[in-house]
């Protein structure tokens, strides 16, 4: 498993296929016109594909920001007492963009390819997926498995068809999916914007010029660097969110510098997040002490809780005097991981440990992860808002390859609980463990924003789900005071 | 034009007096107002962007120094490659406006940055402006379509060229100074750079012409600030390209070249001198109505009295003698009003006194009017009766005599129905009669009449019979007293001539004399009741004569002239039919 595969996976999340939509789009009704900020073409075209997927294939069901699940195309689910099998009942009248309607069978399908990629090492739980009549399938489970139901999130797309789905959203040329028109057959109903036209720009800056010049409706995503540029526009609306972005050093517990847990833990104490997020991030992040996405619903913000103690970092170094007092930490070339890793590098410096920071590109951290070989890398994962997400990540099976006992323990203690207690107590035992034998330096989730103009009249966020493309289908040209506003 | 109202002339006092003065003092006032708070905001806008000016040079040359302070500690201090790079990476992290600072030996070789990666700056030997020794190179836009600058200083080791410290200089952080130049809600400040770059834009709606690489060179008042050969702040008003009325005002950096303009909507930058004038307005107006209405009610209660005398006056003139005026003042306006109701008072007295005067003048001529009506039968009666008494009468003059008698009694009896009837007219009697008769028979009892005048009575007879619906006794009344009034106008010696014709199918009877004649101005009023021309008699003559020709469908004309006479023309719907021509005879 890659880096490369867990942004694939997360951001992306879907497969691609083919398209077949109607052609025509109705000309009265808006286009809205939105910009991408990608400085590399590979990133903007995985940016593209991930704007029309969002738009055009949608989920089985859906995670809200507490961590539980919504549902979507599934209407319900049922689990027996045993809890070896997962009973989902699809939502009726949906149609793919073909026009070809959405069957159990389908859904089977999709479930099957998907659930390998989105369960990960817990994919083994997962006996046999199958359609038991046209709206329901059968998930069949070799023991309980908690994960599977935060799998559910699964995009169900048209077999055969990249980025033919049944949102309310179709894309014409799946090869460039920059231009996407109203599925006016949605089974929600008909989308007030008419079509969708995605620009992908050099940088962020470019694409605000444009946005501030009326060339554009939107930005896709402006990071913390932009944040303020945009802030005053009385032209633009901002609506801020807590991507499931992380923020972290990976330390290598199979390094030399690193297989002390004292070290570790006291590289945690020396770290100051607030600091982090206010230089680093120019105030626009969360801060983090382990893999849990804080606004989960397990999630226990106070005893786990490691605060920065610089005192107690020194005594921890004082008391494993560890031999090896630098390690070499990887960033990839981006401003922010660049100036975050200087912060953490000068904060280090404070209890006598040197950071070396060194560039490498994505593949060579993919590789990195994957041979073992590395001290440290500073990097962006995925890790919320699911456990199964930090379960994939930092199981010994997951993608980063990470070999912890400790972690793997509470891991698979959420993995296999039998009941909401124990995957509360589980949970807990990862946030703590997080701390006792960190595995890595967690430092923040991000934080973006959506610039949207003010000639969208934005309807708000739907509840639990605090992005505001989740009512995008509704956005609709501002008329008089009905204008969008900042959340 | 003539102003014949004197409320209109009183305010045209009131306007010239006071509201003119306060209008054009309210004029003045307000302009000097708005010339006094124009200038103050020109004032100080143009302090704003003179502070601006100086704080944003000092933000860059601090940074400068700052760099320049940096290559001190890294120049002759022995620090090894390691401490130099950390140096730069903590320099970087302290401070945000460089984004890089990178040392390069004598040979443009890195020799270490505060980037991890490769260096992006290099040294920017073609610089033109240099800041106490540190070069600085011109704005560019870096791959975020930021505007930077690159400052560079030279190293020295024992006085020979050591290598350059160059650092990337973000001018974004110093947008975060210009964003808080604010003037009002919308005023805004702008830096430009020398070549007319936008490098940055106070307002947030425009920070993306920042990024366009927006030039200002077109920009009048960045133009008129590059002209000045002093550093003075300059202002002028224009409209900017959303078509927005905009004060702006330009103070130049000199040791930068840049300019810093500040721009503010003139709506807004002279609301407050609006909103004076506005209320100075509002002050003017509330004085001009205070006074107006104090003028009008003022002038009410000046003019009302005057009005009020002048209805009463109208009153009195149109015969209201009971008219007064209610002028209840302690000043001359009451002493005027009790004068003309005093003033009424004694017309109302003298009118009746006047009108005593007239009943006892009319008593007079009624009196006098009953010795000329009754005289002349009791006068023919007396006659008769001694005559009657006489014994040599022959039988056929005493009948004659008793026949008079008994002729005046009926007149005189008539004459007293004639009196009742002024009262209480009575109706006439319609028979059909010969005018010729008719006449013929007074004329002949008025001869003795002339006689006595000496007063020639000729009667002209039209051939006839002339026939008429009449009373006989009451157009004998007529006929007598317009001979009598003939007898009695005309000087001895004169005619009264009595003449009858057919005219047409009328009949008319003329009586004219060749008296005195009545005076035009009187002509109109001789048939009322009680008017005479003559010195006795109660005036009822021609007034009854009148009714009774009228009450007989015919009509009564007079044509007269001083010194030639009168005639008097009465007409009467002629009868032919014969049973009238045989009643007649």
């Amino acid at each position: 498993m890659t880096m490369a595969a867990v942004a694939l996976v997360t951001a992306c999340s879907s497969t691609c296929r083919q398209s077949s939509g109607s052609p025509g789009t109705d000309a009265a009704r808006p286009t809205l016109r939105i910009g991408t900020g990608f400085a590399e073409k590979a990133s903007a075209t995985e940016g593209l594909r991930t704007v029309a997927n969002i738009q055009t294939i949608e989920n089985l069901a859906r995670v809200t920001i507490d961590g539980r699940l919504q549902p979507w195309l599934a209407h319900d689910w049922s689990v027996p007492a045993d809890g070896r099998s997962v009973s989902v009942n699809l939502v009726s009248g949906v149609k793919f963009h073909d026009g070809s309607p959405l069957t159990a069978d389908i859904v089977a399908d999709a479930v099957r390819a998907s659930l390998p990629t989105t369960m990960g090492p817990a994919f083994s739980d997962v006996e046999s997926v199958s359609a038991t009549s046209e709206r329901q399938i059968v998930i069949r489970l070799r023991r309980r498995s908690p994960f599977l139901l935060e799998a559910l999130e699964v995009p169900v797309p048209k077999p055969g068809s990249a980025l033919v789905g049944t949102g309310p959203f179709k894309v014409d040329n799946p090869q460039s999916p920059t231009e996407m028109r109203a599925n006016d057959d949605y089974y929600l109903g008909k989308p007030t914007i008419g079509r969708i036209v995605v620009t992908s720009y050099p940088s962020v800056r470019a694409a605000w010029a444009e946005m501030l010049r009326g060339q554009l409706d939107m930005l896709w995503e402006v990071g913390a660097d932009a944040f303020e540029s945009l802030g005053a526009s009385s032209k633009v609306s901002t609506f801020t969110f807590v991507r499931r972005y992380q923020y972290g050093v990976v330390m290598n517990n199979q390094s030399d510098v690193f297989r002390s847990k004292a070290f570790r833990q006291a590289l945690n104490y020396a770290v100051d997040r607030e600091a982090v997020v206010r230089d680093g991030l120019n105030g626009h992040g969360v801060v983090s002490n382990s893999p849990v996405w804080p606004y989960h619903y397990a999630f226990k913000p106070g005893p786990a809780h490691a605060g920065y103690d610089v005192a107690r970092a020194g005594q921890l170094l004082e008391e494993g005097r560890p031999a090896i007092r630098h390690f070499t930490c990887l960033i990839r070339p981006d401003a922010t991981l660049e100036r975050l890793a200087l912060i953490v590098k000068q904060q280090l410096q404070q209890v006598g440990i040197e950071m070396t920071i060194e560039e490498a590109p994505i593949d060579r951290q993919v590789a990195a992860f994957k041979s073992g070989r590395f001290e440290a890398i500073l990097t962006t994962m995925i890790s919320g808002p699911t456990l199964l997400r930090a379960y994939q990540l930092w199981h010994s099976k997951g993608y980063l390859n990470y070999h912890s006992p400790a972690i793997d323990a509470s891991l698979d203690e959420i993995r296999y609980a039998e009941s909401d207690a124990a995957y509360l107590a589980g949970v807990s035992h990862l946030q703590q463990t997080a701390i006792d034998d960190p595995p890595a330096i967690f430092l923040a989730w991000d934080e973006r924003a959506r610039a949207i103009s003010k000639t969208f009249d934005v309807p708000p966020a739907e509840p639990g789900r605090p992005d505001i493309l989740s009512t995008l289908r509704q956005w609709k040209p501002a008329s008089g005071a009905a204008q969008a506003s900042r959340n | 034009m003539t102003i014949r109202h004197i409320s209109t002339r009183f305010a045209l006092l009131l306007g010239a007096a006071a509201v003119l003065p306060l209008v054009a003092y309210g004029v003045v006032s307000i302009l000097s107002l708005q010339r006094g708070t124009r200038e103050s905001v020109i004032n100080g806008n143009q302090n704003v962007a003179v502070r601006a000016a100086e704080e944003i040079r000092r933000y860059v040359v601090t940074n400068a120094e700052l760099l320049k302070a940096l290559s001190a500690d890294l120049e002759d201090t022995g620090l090894d490659r390691r401490q130099q790079d950390q140096i730069l990476k903590n320099y970087v992290l302290q401070f945000r406006e460089f984004r890089e600072i990178t040392l390069f030996d004598e040979h443009g070789a890195m020799i270490a940055s505060s980037r991890v990666g490769k260096p992006r700056v290099v040294v920017p030997k073609d610089a033109q402006l240099t800041i106490n020794g540190v070069l600085m190179s011109p704005i560019r836009m870096d791959e975020d379509l930021l505007p930077t600058s690159v400052f560079a200083i030279r190293l020295t080791h024992l006085n020979a060229p050591a290598g350059w410290l160059a650092g990337e200089f973000s001018l974004e952080e110093m947008w975060r100074m210009v964003d808080q130049i604010r003037i009002g809600g919308h005023g805004y400040a702008m830096v430009v750079a020398p070549g007319g770059e936008l490098i940055a834009h106070g307002d947030p709606d425009k920070k993306a012409l920042v990024a366009q690489t927006r030039t200002m060179s077109g920009h009048q008042l960045f133009a008129a600030a590059r002209a000045r050969a002093d550093a003075e702040p300059v202002s002028q008003e224009y409209t900017d390209e959303d078509g927005h009325n905009q004060l702006g005002v330009a103070a130049r950096i000199a040791q930068l070249g840049w300019t810093v303009i500040v721009e503010q909507p003139t709506r807004e930058a002279y609301a407050s001198a609006t909103a004076l004038a506005r209320q100075l307005g509002v002050a003017i107006t509330g004085a001009l109505i205070v006074m107006i209405t104090v003028g009008y009610f003022f002038g009410r209660s000046f003019i009302d009295p005057i009005l009020t005398l002048q209805r009463g006056t109208h009153d009195i003139a149109a015969g209201q003698l009971d008219a007064r005026v209610s002028i209840r003042r302690d000043d001359e306006l009451g002493d005027l009003g009790q004068a003309f109701n005093t003033m009424a008072d004694r017309l109302v007295k003298l009118q009746e006194e006047v009108k005593r005067q007239e009943r006892q003048a009319m008593f007079g001529r009624v009196a006098a009017g009953l010795v000329h009506d009754l005289s002349h039968p009791i006068q023919n009666i007396g006659n008769s009766t001694r005559l009657l008494m006489r014994d040599d009468l022959d039988t056929e003059s005493r009948a004659q005599f008793r026949l008079t008698i008994e002729r005046e009694l009926q007149t005189l009896k008539r004459f007293m129905d004639d009196l009742r009837h002024v009262v209480k007219p009575k109706p006439i009697e319609r028979f059909a009669m010969d005018v010729n008769g008719a006449v013929a028979e007074i004329a002949e009892s008025m001869r003795g009449e002339g006689d006595r005048n000496a007063v020639t009575l000729e009667t002209a007879f039209g051939p006839g019979p002339l026939v008429i619906d009449g009373d006989r006794f009451a157009l004998g009344r007529v006929f007598r007293n317009l001979i009598v009034n003939g007898i009695q106008a005309t000087e001895p010696g004169g005619l009264v001539t009595i003449t009858t014709r057919r005219a047409g199918d009328q009949v008319e009877i003329q009586v004219a004399d060749t008296g005195s004649g009545i005076p035009s101005e009187r002509l109109s009023a001789i048939f009322d009741d009680f008017v005479t021309t003559k010195r006795r008699g109660l005036g009822l003559g021609l007034a009854i004569s009148k009714r009774i020709v009228e009450q007989l469908n015919g009509t009564i004309d007079v044509q007269s002239e001083v010194g030639r006479g009168t005639a008097f023309t009465l007409r009467f719907p002629a009868r032919d039919d014969r049973s009238a021509q045989a009643a007649a005879s």
